[in-house]
């Protein structure tokens, strides 16, 4: 008697939202968890107009991550503003709210997250993850964001490479 | 384009003793050359059977016991070979930096001031790529818990030179926060070289003076090399936070295990732990800012040299990250009230004038500025406040609450200086808030501003301002200013507005700030409005 419809409950469960080895956790101080904000508030929230002050009591913007923007969009995690914008520009004109007020709701919040640095730097911040940037574009296939062009994590080696490179 | 007005020697922004960049550069590269032994010695701690179960414990203080035997039994191997390829790098760099023939050191006078500085840049880089460094990807996995899992704290021998011989000896030994090479039983904590030497490296170098192109593939390559500053500004920051929460534990724990010692020997003890916890927390708000100041100026050059959306769009993020990061440095002086050094206020005033040079319409660079430059002795820059407090709100930005920096250097400044500080801060915040209230929570953190000198614990080092004491006449504020600060912030106080707000609050202020010199008791009319 299994209806079409019993089998999706279960599978619809939330996927996990980061991938395995795209993120680390960062390392958790002793300390209680409020020190760890970064206070990146959005511009005009209090009369410090580009940072927010300490101890603010806002809270990080949606539960709403930016793997699951990304899906939602159609963009990569890592697709630099522009083209963040460039597609959710795209998705409007051809999907006008009037018509598909749905899927605006996920849109625009996905949109707003992707196309601000800022924000989304505050997200990882307040998960505790250390973002790890990767792509599937091949060199030749963006200009601005491929696999050439996207930094892995600096290491010791790397920093001491660097360091004795240094003309300076 | 222009001649290059930015001077992007990095080294030239850092206060404090100096590192030297032909000998830094020297360093990491003998050190790369054995960088896969050290490596191998610290992952060798997992050949001991309880590694595991201690890591999955550990947060970063040595509070889980380990098998004494088992200890000891990685203790050596673990240590020895740490040591090895340490005191090798170090030799290889002596020898090639001074060009000894044989190894004999020809002119020994100048061989002890250099091999100082070429043991300080030794002990900077290794320090920065031991904190650079984990194990397996697990940020837990670092050089300082294998410290503390091999209990190396405080091991280690002469590397170099003798006792009573031509060259000084320096002895290379191991602590949590890294390694020191220094005169043997030195217990100063050790130095790091700042990271923006890495994150600036030589192609990043190029592009900012304008010797690599622009065009989208320079776009790209600063889109991802300004996302790894920002990911690698937020570990700095973590470290930071991380370390001082360390800190703030151990010192809770020796506080406790004190209650049973007499009140003589708390009160002794208690000073033995703060300063040592101040000297931690002076270096490493120097190695913090030092960081800071250089991606400030970076910041400040990258327009000129790429205006992408994308590029924009980073770098205004890392600015933000790189504010925030700042604000927190001040926390251990305005809520632990410590007091910092004379190095990290000077490296602080750099940063400002970075920023400053930026963003001219920054009003709250400006004051802490000013209140830096007053704490040192110097005269602030009296003529651009005034100009900001005279002109209209949109003429300048309150970029982000100034008022922890202003607690954290008031314990420098003379009391009616400070008030004049504070009265400034009130009233940027109330020019800037829409609708006029000001409220509690501001009007309460402007009143903890003023408070703040006070709460200052008596100080256990002597003050260091002195110049502040005697310039009395070129740090003190203009009549005409002060007069009129004191008539601005008044009125705001008074604005029916603010009526139902915390009338004990309002009331200290108001009596707070009435002590300013008033605009009648001066002959200088030049004042108006």
């Amino acid at each position: 008697m299994n209806g079409p419809d019993d089998a999706p409950k279960t599978s619809v469960k939330e996927k996990p939202v980061q991938t395995a080895g795209a993120l680390l956790p960062r390392r958790r101080a002793t300390s209680d968890i409020k020190l760890l904000r970064l206070d990146l508030l959005p511009r005009g929230v209090s009369p410090s107009e580009d940072i927010g002050y300490e101890w603010s009591p806002a809270q990080p913007t949606e539960s709403l991550s930016p793997a699951r923007a990304a899906e939602s969009l159609g963009v990569e995690e890592w697709a630099p503003v522009s083209e963040v914008r460039k597609r959710f520009r795209a998705l409007q004109l051809r999907y006008p709210p009037e018509q598909f007020s749905s899927r605006h709701i996920e849109w625009r919040p996905s949109a707003e997250l992707l196309g601000n640095s800022r924000a989304r730097l505050n997200w990882y911040w307040q998960s505790g993850l250390v973002p790890e940037f990767h792509t599937q574009k091949a060199p030749g296939a963006s200009v601005m964001w491929n696999s050439q062009s996207c930094e892995p994590a600096l290491t010791a080696c790397e920093a001491l490479r660097r360091l004795s490179r240094a003309t300076t | 384009m222009t001649e290059p007005k930015w001077n992007l020697d990095l080294f030239s922004l850092e206060c404090g003793t100096p590192f030297e960049g032909s000998f830094v550069k020297l360093v990491s590269a003998s050190l790369g050359a054995v960088w896969s032994d050290v490596e191998t010695a610290l992952l060798s701690v997992r050949a001991s059977p309880s590694f595991d179960g201690y890591l999955a414990n550990y947060r970063g203080l040595p509070l889980i016991p380990v098998p004494l035997k088992e200890q000891l039994g990685i203790q050596g191997a673990v240590g020895n070979a740490l040591f090895t390829a340490f005191s090798d790098a170090f030799r290889v760099c002596a020898q090639s930096a001074f060009q000894v023939p044989g190894g004999v050191f020809s002119v020994p006078a100048r061989v002890g001031s250099d091999g100082q500085a070429l043991a300080y840049a030794f002990e900077g880089v290794v320090n920065l790529a031991l904190g650079l460094w984990c194990g397996n990807g697990d940020r837990n996995f670092q050089y300082r818990s294998v410290v503390h899992f091999c209990a190396l704290e405080g091991l280690g021998d002469v590397v170099w030179g003798e006792e009573g011989g031509e060259v000084a000896p320096l002895a290379l030994s191991f602590s949590e926060h890294g390694v020191r090479l220094a005169s043997p039983g030195s217990e100063h904590f050790p130095v790091r070289l700042a990271l923006s030497h890495v994150l600036i490296d030589d192609d990043f170098f190029n592009v900012l003076s304008g010797a690599r192109a622009a065009g989208p593939e320079t776009d790209a390559f600063l889109v991802a090399r300004l996302r790894s500053c920002q990911r690698e500004l937020c570990l700095l920051v973590d470290d930071w936070e991380h370390e001082n929460a360390l800190l703030a534990v151990e010192h809770t724990r020796l506080r406790q295990g004190l209650q049973k010692a007499s009140s003589a020997q708390i009160e002794e003890a208690m000073r033995d732990i703060l300063d040592r916890m101040g000297e931690l927390r002076d270096s490493l708000s120097l190695w913090c800012l030092r960081t800071f100041t250089a991606v400030e100026r970076m910041l400040g050059i990258l327009p000129g040299v790429a205006n992408s959306v994308d590029v924009e769009a980073e770098r205004d993020a890392l600015s933000g990250m790189l504010l925030a990061g700042v604000q927190k440095i001040h926390l251990p002086a305005s809520v632990s009230r410590h007091r910092y050094h004379a190095d990290t206020f000077e490296q602080l005033s750099r940063w400002c004038d970075e920023r400053l040079a930026r963003k001219p319409d920054d009003a709250s660079t400006l004051l802490v500025r000013a209140a830096l430059a007053s704490g040192s002795g110097e005269a602030p820059d009296w003529a651009r406040l005034e100009a900001a407090l005279r002109g209209r709100t949109y003429e300048w930005s309150l970029d982000y609450d100034p008022s922890s920096a202003l607690k954290a250097c008031c314990w420098r400044l003379m009391p009616e200086v400070h008030l004049v500080f504070a009265a400034f801060y009130l009233v940027m915040v109330a020019k800037k808030l829409h609708p006029a209230a000001v409220g509690n929570f501001w009007l309460s953190t402007a009143a903890s501003v003023v408070q703040m000198p006070e709460s200052y614990p008596s100080s256990p080092r002597p003050p260091p301002a002195p110049a502040a004491r005697t310039g009395k006449e070129k740090v003190g504020c203009p009549a005409s200013l002060s007069g009129l600060l004191r008539l601005e912030v008044l009125t705001i106080l008074a604005r029916p507005e603010n009526s139902g707000a915390d009338s004990d609050c309002l009331t200290y202020l108001v009596q707070a700030f009435q002590a300013l010199p008033s605009l009648e008791s001066q002959s200088t009319g030049e004042v108006s409005t």
